[in-house]
């Protein structure tokens, strides 16, 4: 390509587009730079009330905190503008008069969820508990409690037109808006928890640095998590979701978490909460604790400094669109390991050296149980035992399936590579059916995808699935298409035929044929539109997959169901495919053993390829489906496999009947017209039509007048193949029918050749080797 | 001047596993992530963990990817010892120095942590290093030196001693001698000191010493053809002529299988004495 200067300035546009997004913090206008600029005010007062807050004061002037659950209860419509009237700032009790919840959650939270005492530090938790939790959850009540009045900050909005440059000032209530919605309950009673808990261990200290920081000087005691919630119904219709920091004590397994959003600056909360359910002893150490830990994180990540307008804009959304939860986990204790095996584990599952650590018996992490309160719904929910295991052993478990699936990629390989040994002339690839690779090439294409795109999201497992994608896309893309294009090259002359023809065998007419392009594609151009082919088909179905994901539960499994089903109904276009070319019965097969054409009435697919392609494309989906704790937590339904399996056995059954009882035995004879032969006695107005045949039969005429020997009567065409006389069985003349009419082949474009010359031929290549029309395989 | 054994390797089956284990258990070990297993280190993973099987399996893999190259690129130039020794005899003297520097070293690295508990040597170096230095014996030892450069600079350094120019001869082998002395560099001090020692191992091995170079052989490889060539025993001469009896062969072979007229490989020289022909092993 040339590039003039028109085009230059167009590249250089594009990329400026490219490269031009606001960098650091994301501010692109006035009014953007104001709606940081308030925030960084609003939280550097917040900030300073949060410093001078101890375990014995009230919280001032902090979003979301104003109120507390009795303030509410005396009056509904209280305006939350700091400072109250009547309002107690100098102290601090853990009673509904303070928090912003109900004496009987308080109540509950002490009793039944942070209840385990470890007065003597008998009970041990593990200091690292990176995990994803999955179990039940269950809703407590949705109306019996009071709804915090939280306002939000009228600065938050985004801007209403380019020429705004002022955020409006203060404040407005959710509440009071028209459409505020059902978003903001829980409406299922039963419903599906995941909890995710990573580490926050280390921040970056400034927008543009690279490295992060270790912060925590209370290392040992305490942990800054990041916490994910997802919960929703069965079906998945409503989904709540909560992504927020937490604190987690690990002397006493208590975990806290608490949403963030424009409404509710949970984060100066987090404090008092975590010694909710404490002596008033206990309550000083904890609350001081926990404060240094959050003035930690707060000054290393300079907190103010690294606003983006991203997060502000997210604290936004999250204020209109979702309830604030506070959530209250307590942890089982691993109380069968002390500190030093603990420390043994954890440093094994970091940096596996081979230490003791005996990973296979490591138990799950485990909540026991869990308390969900949102302040500003009025919605309490519980969780029981949720528990998944940690997040190193989830990828070594997940490394092991991988290097399983090398494995079967590998053998599908192996098989393909026997296949086509066993199918290496045009004549046996073209009883092959080309929609039965299609459909085997599609799901290879599929997860050669998948694993390439999941090698960049797991970068703890870029190695096997780089792997696993490089052994898959060889498979699909080299194997298979390749083995696709030579069957699709063989079966380029069928293209246009219809399938009773196909089924005959005939070419109909000789003039209705002639009239058919006769040009074939070469396998290069062939080539490159199955390639083409191949990789839109494959893009569009993997875009598919990866939508299906998000989909309600309902249409997804009902897309997996038949998509599966679907795609495991490869064996049947071979099955028609095989009636098409009407193989004949085995002991048909084994009677003509001794002729020349043996080889071309072998069954086109290896016993060995069957089986073992059945097998090896059965067994993840087996795995999948009846072991219920696989690694993708797919549900168990064994039902469906055992429907999948006889689906597949049926299909092979059908298969290996064809073989015994030839192709065609399920069509009754007379629907199938006789296919045509090659065989034939010739009439000697076809022989006549030849121009060179005359002078061969007045030839033969004129051994017949020469030699008065009954046997030694021929009549003889050339064979345009190796060039010698054909002695042919003519009708008319009865000195001629000494000869075996299994001796030579007439095509149906009326060509003779020897048997041999014309199989070796068509092994090749299924043209009339004199005219180019297309021969139907024998 | 043709020096260059035949590139390829064709015909060198002991070279061949040599250097695909090399290339292909570190990679396996990668993709599972058990690479670990082959660090030896005598703390924590002898005192504190008694994890023995350590010291025994640590050459198999080469836990940088770096030492994987630069072993893999020894073993191609150890080529030569197997054309020397024979195939049979090659894996033999491999396995025995396997053996030998295994033993040795870890049973070495044990004693002198029991007898200086001060830490002064903890870790052996992972990957065939020790095998490779003893070989490197052999290979000095067998392998003639077939031209040497030198290179004279004058006034290197500006320095007041600047009479004479500095001198440096280097032979054919530089680049081995190079390729070992980042081997043994890459690993650090580990890999110094394991190196000096399996070199001495290998000079013990050759000496005589540790016995069973010339009449160790494992019994089961004995029947397997390709490695069951003359080139077994220990003389020169039964070297020499075998090798002379081994290219017969393979002519034969050729010509059995009809790629090569006879005219083309037969020798229509004269009968070579004894003397030239084994010095021609390393002239063509």
């Amino acid at each position: 390509m040339e590039i003039d200067g028109n085009t230059l300035i167009f590249i250089i546009l594009i990329l400026f587009l490219f490269f031009s997004s606001p960098g650091g913090n994301g501010v692109t206008s006035q009014y953007e730079f104001n709606q940081i600029h308030l925030f960084t005010q609003q939280l550097e007062t917040e900030y300073s009330a949060f410093q001078n807050l101890t375990y014995n004061s009230n919280f001032k002037n902090i979003t979301g905190l104003k109120l507390s659950y009795n303030d509410v209860m005396e009056n509904p419509l209280i305006n939350a503008t700091y400072p109250i009237d009547s309002k107690n700032y100098e102290q601090w009790y853990n009673n509904e008069n303070y928090l912003i919840m109900p004496d009987e959650i308080i109540q509950t939270i002490g009793d039944s969820v942070w209840n385990l005492t470890n007065d003597e530090q008998k009970n041990i938790f593990p200091p690292i508990i990176t995990s994803t939790l999955l179990g039940s959850i269950n809703l407590d009540s949705n109306n019996k409690y009071s709804k915090i009045r939280m306002p939000l900050a009228n600065f938050y909005e985004p801007a209403r037109d380019f020429s705004d440059n002022v955020p409006p000032m203060g404040e407005t209530y959710i509440d009071d808006w028209e459409d505020y919605g059902e978003i903001h309950n829980v409406t299922f009673t039963k419903g599906e928890m995941k909890v995710q808990f990573t580490h926050v261990d280390k921040v970056h200290t400034s927008l543009q640095s690279k490295k992060k920081k270790y912060f925590n000087t209370q290392d040992e005691n305490w942990k800054l998590l990041n916490v994910k919630v997802d919960f929703t119904d069965k079906n998945e219709n409503e989904k709540h979701s909560i992504n927020t920091l937490g604190i987690y004590d690990i002397r006493t397994g208590r975990i806290l978490a608490m949403s963030e959003s424009a409404k509710f600056h949970s984060l100066f909360a987090l404090p008092h909460y975590m010694s909710v359910g404490n002596s008033r002893t206990e309550q000083k150490e904890v609350f001081e604790q926990s404060k240094k830990l959050i003035a930690e994180y707060w000054n290393t990540s300079n907190y103010i400094d690294t606003l983006t307008m991203g997060y502000l804009n997210t604290m936004y959304d999250d204020a209109v669109e979702k309830c604030e939860f506070m959530m209250f986990f307590q942890l089982k204790p691993w109380n069968q390991y002390n500190k030093d095996q603990l420390k043994i584990i954890d440093d094994e599952l970091k940096w596996p050296l081979g230490r003791p650590a005996n990973l296979s018996h490591i138990p799950d992490i485990t909540v026991t149980s869990a308390l969900v309160y949102s302040p500003d719904c009025g919605i309490s929910l519980s969780t029981k035992n949720i528990h998944g295991e940690r997040y190193e052993l989830k990828i070594r478990s997940i490394r092991m399936h991988l290097l399983c699936g090398i494995f079967l990629f590998v053998a599908q390989i192996y098989l393909l590579l026997r296949q086509m040994q066993h199918t290496n002339t045009p004549s046996s690839v073209n009883k092959i059916s080309f929609y039965t690779f299609c459909m085997i090439n599609l799901v290879d294409g599929c997860l050669a995808t998948l694993y390439f795109i999941s090698a960049t999201l797991v970068p703890e497992l870029y190695l096997p699935l780089v792997i696993s994608a490089f052994a898959s896309f060889i498979l699909a893309s080299i194997f298979e298409t390749r083995y696709l294009i030579s069957v699709y090259a063989s079966q380029v002359n069928e293209r246009n035929v219809g399938i009773v023809t196909l089924l005959t065998g005939h070419t109909e007419d000789p003039e209705t044929s002639n009239q058919r392009p006769v040009v074939i594609p070469d396998e290069a151009s062939i080539s490159s539109s199955l390639y083409g082919r191949f990789a839109i088909t494959l893009i569009t179905f993997t875009f598919l997959i990866l939508n299906s994901m998000s989909w309600p539960r309902h249409f997804r499994i009902m897309f997996e169901y038949s998509a599966i089903f679907i795609l495991n109904s490869y064996w049947w276009p071979q099955v028609f495919r095989n009636a098409i070319k009407g193989i004949p019965s085995r002991r048909e097969r084994e009677r003509i053993e001794n002729l020349a054409n043996r080889r071309q009435n072998k069954m086109p697919l290896l016993w060995k390829f069957i089986i073992g392609t059945t097998f090896i494309r059965t067994l993840p989906i087996v795995y999948f489906f009846t072991y219920s704790s696989n690694i993708f937590r797919h549900h168990k339904d064994t039902r469906f496999v055992v429907i999948l399996s006889l689906w597949l056995l049926f299909q092979i059954a059908v298969l290996y009947s064809q073989d015994i009882l030839g192709a065609r035995w399920f069509l009754s004879q007379h629907t199938i017209p006789e296919g045509y032969t090659y065989f034939k006695p010739v009439s000697l107005a076809l022989l006549k039509e030849h121009d060179d045949v005359n002078d061969t039969i007045d030839t033969g005429n004129k051994a017949i007048s020469n030699e008065n020997h009954p046997s030694n009567i021929t009549t003889t065409v050339d064979c345009a193949i190796c060039m010698s006389e054909v002695p042919v069985y003519v009708e008319e003349l009865p000195e001629t029918h000494g000869v075996d009419i299994h001796d030579y082949m007439v095509t149906p474009c009326n060509h003779i050749f020897h048997t041999l010359c014309l199989e070796n031929w068509m092994s090749y290549k299924l043209q009339c080797p004199v005219c180019r029309a297309p021969l139907p395989p024998c | 001047m043709s020096v260059d054994n035949p590139t390829g390797l064709h015909n060198y089956p002991v070279t061949k596993t040599c250097m695909i284990l090399t290339a292909v258990v570190p990679f396996l070990m990668a993709v599972t992530n058990d690479k670990y297993i082959f660090l030896a280190q005598y703390d924590p993973f002898i005192n504190q963990y008694h994890q023995y099987y350590r010291f025994l399996i640590y050459q198999f893999c080469a836990v940088n990817e770096s030492d994987v190259m630069l072993l893999l690129l020894l073993w191609y130039y150890y080529r030569h010892i197997e054309r020397l020794f024979g195939s049979y005899k090659y894996i033999n003297v491999i396995l025995l120095t396997i053996i030998y520097t295994t033993g040795i070293l870890s049973l070495l690295n044990i004693a002198v942590n029991i007898l200086f508990p001060t830490m002064i040597w903890n870790k052996l170096a992972t990957g065939t290093l020790p095998t490779v230095l003893a070989l490197f014996h052999f290979y000095k030892q067998y392998t003639p030196q077939l031209y040497e450069v030198n290179l004279s600079l004058s006034r290197p350094w500006s320095g007041k001693s600047s009479n004479g120019s500095f001198r440096w001869t280097i032979n054919n082998q530089v680049f081995l001698n190079i390729t070992i002395a980042l081997l043994i560099l890459n690993q650090g001090l580990t890999g110094i000191c394991c190196g000096l020692i399996s070199w001495i191992i290998g000079i013990f091995m050759e000496k005589g010493l540790l016995p069973g170079v010339d009449n160790w052989r494992i019994p089961f490889l004995r029947h397997i053809s390709h490695l069951d060539t003359p080139l077994s025993g220990g003389s020169h001469y039964r070297m020499a002529h075998a090798q002379q009896q081994t290219t017969e062969i393979d002519a034969l072979n050729d010509i059995q299988a009809g790629n090569i007229h006879p005219d083309d490989e037969a020798p229509d020289e004269p009968e070579r004495s004894l003397g030239v022909q084994f010095l021609d092993t390393f002239r063509r």
